[in-house]
């Protein structure tokens, strides 16, 4: 096993460990939601660190802005499928991915759903606060969301008044946020939730509501003061456990889950290093020989959102947005609407019964003859170059490579070749991509 | 070349000339739609605006590079290449003089067989021959002439394309049909055979003379054999709620008690129209039923609302509520237990049927207005129009008190809602328009300057103006309404639609309709393109009309849409 700190250490491309279009793919997948065919092959060329650098400082993208300002007319009306819509839009333009990742990791991280919150306009100051913070410092990232009318509003920060305080937030803030189970009491919860009194809404927009503020003196996480939100906080990230707790969630995102105690310690250390900068964390992660290493390559189940965003850029058709949101509520991710506090699980859970069936469906919806729900449909013609239409070898080769990066068993591979030997090329082409977006591989991110 | 040789080896044809192609149809047709010198429609059509527009839309350049557009590219080409005519030019020709589709029992309801009949000029009558010829050529290079049989009838010939769909042609008239049978039995008539045509039958005389002069199209529907192969032996099925029947329930009861439908569109340089004629009067329906949609011969015609200005949309119903809700079981479902609590919750424990429904009027007119949200301090974001309900009522005293305590107990329901979710509520009020007292309910608006959140489209108010109630979503509105009064008015149910007001709030709402089609995954620039195009055309209509009304023989249901020019 190798020490830490050269998992750590950044990935340089070596005979024993080459850069590989499957290595392209990955971090365009991991950091993103999936490359098209071009931009696997651009990252290709730009070599890992290269790619990485221009995640982390993304090119403009017209498309990008345009999705941004697309809901912007819409935010007064009731129906959540018009931020789902918006959000996946810029999802798929393609336009600063590694940001927008970290979106949906906060979302399921601070996760805050609008069947309670009932506002869009809430919900989308969230999004572009999860978008514009969430690369930056935990701090101030876990302040602004303290004080966000949204995660006020879901965890009744406007009924937390002084001598009736309400010990949502602050058992959250403690569990759920910033340290996980265990390394506090249930003391540390109700005196935290006093310091949190009087931090209320009005009108939609964050107010400090002085008489229902508890100032006096509250014993937290063994220090004592007349403490208020802010310092909280600060004492939560503070602890040892923080940087840990953190640094555990984000490598699982973005490498693989159940990294060693040693290795967790490393990144927590350089967590502490960064002064708790989540997006250079991210980024020595990103550049890090453990990402790239044979343990990270699909190893983690493909949320619907990867699955079916991944799907949409690989295959280079552009849906019905809204559409897309109700595919992935039937998947069983509702963007938005997480189920709990605790976000989705996640994992495994992704693939239950329902939740496949309704990937073949939508697999199917992207390759059927007809356009469906999704307003798109693959077109063989366009997507399968001429040059490998007739043979079968040949298009089952292109389509995984496209698709899957060529990541399949021979046996496998034989399967299609065989199955792309029947009906017309057109068809066949069908055929072949419901399948390969149907293979177990492709389910794994 | 093909086809100049084709015309050396074909013998000429000649046949008597038939001007009504519902005389080559049989009288079983259970449908049938003729287009009248559509030749000349198309010519108008080309280099129209219409036309222009059509070419110029995204839609139109998005298909021709799709598959199927440049599929049909090919296959334009390809014909020009063989006859030396453009297919339209060549399909305009054959049907110049008329064109018509029946539509007959076939071997199951599922398969029904279709005729195709079309009637070129007397001089084309060589080119159409020649033309069929021509296809059949196409289709059997094609086939590499498999599947394709020739047959001389008579003084026509005949293709059957793998026995599945035949086509024939006999001087200036062109055939196709799905059966060789009634194929073969169209070119007997053609040629004075004796069988009983469609243009013979009574229904189909019937339905023609009630059509209205100068129809450029015309069809007619055999309702009563339709409805006889139904399982419910209906042609219209049951409303789906009460809504529909409320709205509809006339013109399906008369609809399935009438044996034809016949329909008629025509167009000027101003204006086009259509209209349905269901030989059935009013008369004839149930006698619980008829009250509700039609007044009686000989009853008072009340005045009507008239519509307030900067209206867009204007519904005139005749519906006697009362009537209505005695016949409900046989009109459609009612689920009448919500309508029960709801009453007894809006109107301080009245009970719906001994208490507000005795006093309603059955003249009742709809308005949907622009607004201008003068009274606001900036306008909101979204732009919606307002909403104004009259309705006579029979004795507005009654009903004073339990329509305040309805508005009141409406509000303060909103209010607890939105408390609930941490917004501000409705604020009520009284004030004075002219004579009427007008109750109103308002938001507070916010401190600021940006546009105002879409709830401040509605101000919800009402007021007793005589035995009118007006109730309304918009102050605004319902003052425009009042000041506008009233104005005799023909008792049918209609709907007029005003299309440079429509246009203006299409306009003021760009952004939220674009960025909704956005979403919808539709690029920017071909949603705007689009949207423009749309407010392009709407510009060139004036309005529209729907109405539906007693006109005679029995009811008719017109729409009439009228150009800007």
């Amino acid at each position: 096993m190798r020490p830490p700190e050269e998992d750590l250490a950044r990935f340089e491309p070596s005979a024993s460990e080459p850069w590989t279009r499957e290595a392209a793919a990955h971090l365009l997948r991991r950091a993103g939601f999936g490359g098209t065919r071009g931009e696997v092959e651009t990252a290709f060329a730009r070599g890992p660190q290269g790619t990485v650098d221009l995640l982390v400082r993304p090119a403009e993208n017209p498309a990008y802005r345009e999705a941004r300002e697309s809901v912007l007319p819409l935010l007064d009306f009731a129906d959540v499928a018009i931020l789902q819509a918006g959000w996946l839009l810029r999802m798929l333009s393609g336009g600063d991915p590694l940001r927008e990742r970290l979106a949906l990791f906060w979302h399921g991280h601070f996760a805050t759903s609008n069947r309670k919150v009932g506002s869009l306009r809430l919900m989308h100051g969230q999004n572009l606060l999860f978008l514009e913070k969430g690369a930056g410092s935990f701090r101030d990232l876990v302040l602004a969301v303290a004080r966000d009318p949204a995660m006020l509003v879901w965890l009744d920060g406007n009924e937390n008044e002084k001598g009736r305080p309400n010990e949502n937030f602050a058992r959250e803030l403690m569990e759920l946020f910033t340290l996980g189970l265990g390394p506090y009491t249930e003391v540390d919860v109700r005196e935290a939730a006093r310091a949190f009194t009087g931090w209320h809404t009005s009108q939609g927009s964050f107010s400090f509501n002085a008489r229902a503020h508890d100032g006096g003196e509250k014993s937290v996480l063994g220090r004592r003061g007349p403490f208020d939100g802010h310092e909280i906080v600060d004492l939560c990230i503070q602890q040892d456990a923080s940087p840990r707790f953190l640094a555990r969630k984000l490598f699982a995102c973005f490498a693989f889950p159940d990294p060693s105690p040693v290795l967790l310690d490393a990144l927590a250390a350089r967590f502490r290093e960064t002064e708790g900068n989540v997006g250079l964390l991210v980024e020595t992660i990103l550049r890090s020989r453990a990402f790239f290493s044979p343990t990270a390559a699909r190893s983690v189940v493909k949320s619907p959102v990867e699955f079916a965003v991944g799907a949409l850029r690989a295959l280079g058709l552009r849906a019905d947005a809204k559409a897309l949101g109700a595919f992935l509520r039937e998947m069983g991710q509702s963007l938005f609407e997480p189920p709990n506090v605790k976000g989705w699980e996640g994992g495994r859970a992704w693939v239950g019964a329902a939740s496949v069936l309704a990937r073949n469906r939508f697999a199917a919806e992207l390759t059927g003859a007809e356009k469906g729900r999704l307003g798109c449909s693959l077109d063989p013609d366009a997507f399968f170059p001429s040059s490998v239409r007739r043979s079968p070898e040949e298009a089952v080769g292109f389509a995984l490579d496209a698709i899957l990066q060529g990541d399949v068993p021979r046996s496998v591979r034989d399967r299609l070749v065989a199955s792309a030997r029947n009906g017309n090329a057109d068809e066949a082409g069908r055929r072949l991509v419901h399948a390969i977006l149907s293979l177990p591989e492709y389910q794994m991110n | 070349m093909l086809l100049a040789l084709a015309a050396l080896l074909l013998p000429r044809t000649g046949c008597g000339v038939v001007e009504d192609l519902a005389a080559l149809a049989p009288a079983e047709a259970v449908a049938y739609a003729e287009l009248l010198e559509p030749g000349a429609l198309y010519t108008r059509f080309r280099g129209s605006p219409l036309e222009s527009a059509v070419r110029g839309s995204p839609g139109w350049k998005e298909f021709l590079a799709s598959p199927k557009g440049r599929n049909l590219e090919k296959v334009l080409a390809a014909w020009k290449g063989l006859s030396g005519v453009p297919l339209d030019e060549s399909i305009r020709r054959i049907v110049s003089k008329g064109f018509a589709a029946a539509l007959l029992p076939g071997s199951s309801p599922e398969k029904p067989d279709l005729l195709l009949l079309a009637r070129a000029a007397e001089e084309d009558a060589e080119f159409a021959a020649e033309t069929l010829q021509g296809l059949a050529n196409l289709v059997t290079l094609g086939r590499k002439g498999e599947g394709i049989r020739r047959e001389e009838i008579g003084e026509g010939v005949l293709f059957a394309i793998d026995e599945k769909v035949f086509a024939a042609s006999s001087g200036p008239l062109t055939l196709a049909s799905t059966s060789e049978t009634l194929l073969k039995a169209a070119l007997s008539r053609a040629a004075g055979g004796t069988s009983t045509s469609l243009s013979a039958a009574p229904p189909f005389r019937a339905a023609r003379r009630s059509a209205p002069g100068g129809a450029s199209l015309f069809a007619f529907l055999d309702a009563a054999r339709i409805a006889a192969s139904r399982p419910d032996r209906k042609l219209l099925p049951a409303p789906p709620d009460a809504g529909a029947a409320f709205l509809f329930g006339a013109i399906r009861e008369l609809v399935n008690a009438s044996p034809f439908l016949g329909l008629a569109v025509s167009g000027s340089g101003r204006s086009f129209r259509a209209s349905l004629h269901v030989p059935v009067p009013p008369g004839d329906l149930p006698a619980e039923i008829r009250p509700i949609f039609f007044p009686a011969k000989d009853a008072p015609s009340p005045p009507r609302a008239v519509p307030p200005q900067g209206e867009f949309l204007a519904l005139r119903l005749h519906r006697d509520f009362e009537a209505f809700w005695n016949a409900r079981e046989a009109l459609g479902p009612l689920d009448d237990s919500g309508l029960r609590m709801a009453a007894r919750v809006l109107f301080g424990g009245r009970r719906f049927e001994q208490d507000i429904l005795p006093h309603l009027g059955a003249e009742v007119d709809f308005f949907l207005c622009r607004q201008a949200f003068d009274s606001l301090p900036r306008p909101p974001q979204v732009r919606l129009p307002g909403g104004v309900l009259v309705w006579r009522l029979k004795n507005p005293d009654a009903l004073r008190s339990a329509l305040t305590m309805a508005f009141q107990t409406g509000v303060g329901l909103a209010n607890a809602q939105r408390g609930q979710e941490g917004k501000e509520g409705l604020l009520l009020s009284t004030e004075k328009h002219g004579d009427a007292t007008v109750h109103v309910a308002r938001y507070v608006p916010p401190d600021g300057d940006g546009p105002l959140p879409v709830e401040f489209n509605a101000t919800p108010a009402y007021a007793l103006v005589g035995d009118r109630l007006y109730l309304s979503s918009s102050l605004e509105s319902l003052k425009a309404a009042i000041d506008a009064g009233l104005a005799p008015t023909r008792p049918v149910d209609r709907l007029d639609v005003d299309g440079p007001v429509l246009r203006e709030i299409l306009e003021e709402n760009e952004a939220p309709i674009v960025a909704n089609e956005v979403l919808k995954g539709k690029p920017r620039e071909r949603v705007l393109a689009d949207f423009r195009l749309f407010l392009d055309l709407l510009s060139r209509v004036e309005g529209a009309t729907l109405s539906f009304g007693p006109d005679g023989s029995g009811v008719s249901l017109e729409a009439v849409l009228r150009f800007l020019y």
